[in-house]
């Protein structure tokens, strides 16, 4: 197993005894024809009960799989490779497919970017959440349809009982997401991925969307694992921020501090491309070209033939993740910029 | 889309007046005069001349089309030329083996395809699945024919079934022996393309966002496959299982011929071959027909099958 | 039998389709198990020493010697001659049959593209056309126009037509919605040069995917009406004949039978693999 350059753990924000999910040094690699892809690259993550984390990055960084990996979703091609995973002081890495089927849907559960799509077509509303309810508990067929019933009333569906008669393409896109919703929070689970939830909504209903999943996670003490491309939607529902480029963790950070004082020139970016921050004072810096093809990644930094401040062990080392203020660290050499900015012309 | 079923019910409609032109051209090219045929050979010209007009052949042809028309609706076929048996009579007595011989064979080759396109779906690329589509390549590409002699010779040498006719109905003890060959070969016709349009639809399917959703849900492997993969996968089963009722129909007349099976499509056969032009005629309606009849059948079918194809949104 | 004008339009690569088929083995025992029949069918009629339709009454049903390899038929003729006539005779129905549909579906498709008004009144005829099985066509003709060549041509040519039509029509569709279609109407091509050299040029690799597949099709329909007595009729050498003609001596002679249905497989086992992987490569093109 292969070992990052590591020098600091990075604690909670705020100390508490037991994290919910640990992740260190997580790696996945794909077989494909063209030989192996590493998706992810020794990432590490920590998520307290009830708290939510931001997970940024373009599409092709692996934030993704990231999702796919800890639900144990990940196709057999996949190899996943961890100095540490656990969940709620489990250990997933050495857990049986029908142990995990346990707790996917009762302890751990996900809603995905397409609700157009991600719910089955054929089959009402209802009866996939009455399916949900019942692969995990043993109760009768009526008491399930209650169940189901109120869990859509929970998410603010008008007319639920309806509702749950109907098929999918019957339903409005942002119903459909709650209906999703509902069917992901129906056993109260201790974590909530949500992949994406709001990129094909109108937005007017995104943010009726995000207030729902931030109101019921509250209200359940689920812990939120937010994977998005969207700043707006960070500063909306973050208390914490992973940054991910290329298959790494490059920045990690309280919500506030990393709006503020952001770590990582590819963090920069990312705000800079959201105008409404500019006036916090961070230096605007747009990001130039594209994320590189996984299969020709370059050496030293995967961000360096983008970055603006590149320096020669830039282009040889991979950079470690260093802590630079308490909770906020950055894997860039560079860091912390203010002074590599102050440093030059 | 709205209007599949619609749509199927105006191009039958089209079919069967089509197909109903080609029973009366059928007729009208028989080389000897209909009216003598019926007349028999002791028919006096008097007698000639009053089924001429009765049959309508002294007005024009169109009049005599819908003269035709009417009496197809009346259940009239006419009569055989060869032995004057009442063509609709004859054709619902061979109706019922022919519809024995199609179910047989389906009753095996449609579990049989589907389990063979799971099976290669679930293994994409390894030993089975290049098995299970050789088997369907090779399935498509042998002549029924060859398959039903093979069968005959199989079982004269070890006698295991009759190889000859019908021993009445299939569900009976003498029934059955007699149409497991005949259905084994007309079942093979159906097992490639049913097992490689599973195949394609089902791998599709297992990798559609909702099964990802049910995975998520913690449903097991027999769930995530049977319950949402397959039931996607479904409608274009049905669909190609219609369309597939023609090759079907093209292989029950071969094997009727080889096992002596008293179906419509032996009767069709021996009518051409005799030229028994009305007999023919009938034969080839009701086949049209009933290809018709099970294409609606399938269009109602899928629409059950996908909620989406019954709104009208 | 398609001899097309390609070049000025880019067209979708072959080279890249031949490498997958190369790396097939089954493909390549295939493509050659086609080779040796098409060259049995071909070669040996000109190479055999006997007729296929001289009868010799005392040599009938011999088996396979050193005079006549594969024995002979009931009535004394080589059985390994017959079968050579057969199998071109199959081949030419095949080809023939498949030729008629091509050009007649191909026409219909690309002028139900090419031609708005005409998009409808065709395709519904297609429709209608479709709805029939191929045997029911094979047994109208053959009731009305007598058993024989051109009922037997017609069938398979109306059976295979529709599917041509359909395909032909969509691929032509969507090389109307590119732009050089509208830059050759610019410049002012007239319709039949439009339809020729850009829409048949573009439009012709999925057309010959599905000819390919039908001609397996066309072969098989062809051997079982003849097999039936519906087709070419006797003493014509045609493969599904002879193995009807066989039949009557299964027992006795059942080799008959089997060579003439076993060179029916021969040809069109591979010539479907030939269509699926033309089908897998355009599918894989196209996702």
């Amino acid at each position: 197993m292969k070992h990052s350059p590591r020098e600091t753990m990075i604690a909670p924000q705020t100390a508490r005894p037991e994290p919910l999910l640990v992740v260190r040094g997580l790696s996945v690699t794909f077989a494909t024809d063209q030989g192996p892809l590493k998706a992810l690259d020794a990432v590490d993550l920590t998520l307290a009960p009830g708290e939510t984390l931001a997970v940024v990055g373009e599409s092709g960084s692996g934030k993704s799989v990231l999702s796919l990996a800890l639900m144990g979703l990940l196709p057999p091609t996949a190899k996943i490779e961890a100095d540490a995973l656990t969940f709620d002081g489990r250990d997933l890495t050495g857990l049986r497919e029908p142990d995990f089927r346990t707790l996917r849907g009762t302890a751990m559960s996900m809603i995905f970017q397409e609700p157009a799509t991600a719910l089955n077509p054929v089959r009402r509303i209802g009866d996939q959440i009455v399916e949900a309810i019942r692969l995990h508990e043993d109760i009768p067929a009526p008491k399930a349809r209650a169940r189901a019933i109120e869990a859509l009333a929970a998410t603010g569906i008008p007319a639920p009982a309806e509702r749950a008669g109907a098929f999918p393409h019957q339903l409005s896109g942002g119903m459909r997401q709650r209906a999703l919703i509902a069917m992901a929070l129906v056993h109260r689970p201790r974590l909530l991925i949500a992949d994406e939830p709001t990129t094909a909504l109108d937005v007017t209903v995104q943010a009726q969307i995000l207030d729902l999943i931030r109101d019921l996670a509250r209200e359940t003490g689920t812990a939120t694992l937010f994977i998005t491309h969207d700043m707006g939607v960070v500063a909306e529902m973050a208390d914490r921020v992973s940054v991910f480029y290329a298959g790494r963790l490059v920045e990690t950070a309280p919500a506030p501090a990393l709006f503020s004082s952001p770590e990582h020139p590819y963090t920069v970016g990312l705000l800079g491309s959201m105008p409404q921050m500019n006036a916090r004072g961070a230096p605007m810096l747009p990001i130039r070209g594209t994320v590189p093809d996984p299969r020709l990644m370059p050496p030293g930094c995967h961000f360096h033939p983008r970055c603006p401040f590149a320096a020669g062990a830039c282009r040889t080392d991979r950079p470690a993740l260093r802590e630079i203020r308490p909770g906020q660290a950055s894997a860039c050499h560079l860091a912390p910029l203010i002074e590599t900015l102050e440093a030059r012309p | 889309m709205p209007g599949r079923l619609a749509h199927r019910l105006l191009v039958s409609i089209f079919v069967l007046l089509g197909v109903l032109l080609v029973g009366f051209l059928m007729l009208q090219v028989m080389p000897a005069d209909p009216a003598a045929a019926i007349a028999g050979a002791q028919g006096t010209d008097a007698e000639i001349e009053t089924i001429r007009r009765h049959l309508g052949l002294d007005k024009p042809v169109m009049v005599q089309f819908a003269l035709y028309l009417s009496r197809v609706v009346q259940g009239d076929l006419g009569q055989s030329i060869i032995n004057n048996a009442s063509v609709f009579t004859e054709i619902t007595r061979a109706a019922g083996p022919t519809l024995e011989l199609m179910c047989a064979a389906m009753i095996w080759s449609l579990p049989l395809g589907l389990s063979l396109g799971i099976t290669a779906a679930l293994r994409r690329g390894g030993i089975l699945d290049r098995v299970v589509m050789a088997i369907s390549v090779a399935g498509v590409s042998i002549p029924v024919f060859w398959v039903g002699l093979l069968l005959v010779q199989l079982a004269a040498s070890t006698r295991a079934f009759p190889i000859q006719g019908r021993g009445g109905a299939i569900w009976t003890i003498d029934g059955l022996p007699h149409v497991i060959l005949p259905a084994t070969a007309l079942g093979l016709i159906l097992l490639g393309p049913v097992a490689r349009m599973t195949r394609t639809t089902l791998s599709d399917a297992l990798n559609a966002d909702h099964v990802r959703t049910a995975r998520a849900k913690g449903a097991g492997p027999a769930r995530v496959v049977l319950g949402h993969a397959l039931r996607t996968a479904l409608l274009p089963i049905i669909t190609l299982v219609g369309l597939q009722v023609g090759a079907l129909m093209g292989g029950a007349v071969v094997t009727e011929t080889i096992f002596a099976w008293p179906g419509v499509g032996r009767l069709a056969v021996n009518a051409i071959t005799t030229g028994d032009y009305p007999m023919a005629q009938g034969a080839i309606l009701f086949l049209a027909l009933a290809f018709i009849v099970v294409n609606i059948a399938v269009d109602i079918l899928s629409e059950l099958a996908d909620p989406r194809l019954r709104s009208r949104t | 039998m398609t001899d097309l004008p390609a070049g000025e339009i880019p067209a979708g690569s072959s080279s890249r389709t031949w490498r997958r088929m190369r790396r097939n083995p089954a493909m390549a025992i295939g493509v050659t198990v086609l080779t040796a029949v098409v060259f049995f069918a071909l070669i040996g009629p000109m190479i055999s020493p006997y007729d296929p339709y001289d009868t010799a009454l005392r040599m009938r049903l011999k088996p396979p010697s050193a005079a006549h390899w594969l024995g002979t038929d009931s009535q004394g003729r080589d059985l390994a001659t017959r079968l050579m006539y057969g199998a071109r005779t199959t081949l030419m129905l095949g080809l023939a049959g498949v030729a008629f549909a091509a050009l007649t579906g191909g026409a219909i498709g690309l002028l139900a593209a090419f031609y708005k008004r005409l998009d409808n009144p065709l395709m519904r005829l297609i429709d209608v056309l479709l709805s029939f099985p191929s045997i029911l066509f094979g047994l109208s003709l053959a009731a009305m126009m007598g058993p024989g060549l051109h009922s037997l041509i017609l069938a398979i040519g109306l059976s295979i037509m529709p599917g041509i039509a359909r395909i032909s029509r969509g691929a032509a569709l969507s090389v109307m919605a590119q732009d050089f279609m509208d830059g050759g109407r610019v410049i002012g091509l007239p319709d039949v040069t439009l339809m020729r050299r850009y829409l048949l040029a573009n439009a012709y690799a999925p057309i010959l995917t599905y000819v390919t597949l039908a001609f397996g099709d066309a072969v098989l329909l062809a051997a079982a009406l003849g097999f039936l007595g519906l087709g070419l009729q006797p003493p014509t050498a045609e493969l599904g004949s002879i193995a009807a003609e066989g039949r009557s001596f299964l027992f006795i002679a059942p080799h008959v039978s089997f060579a003439a249905s076993a060179l029916i497989f021969l040809i069109v086992l591979p010539v479907n693999m030939l269509g699926d992987t033309l089908r897998d490569a355009a599918d894989r093109r196209a996702s």
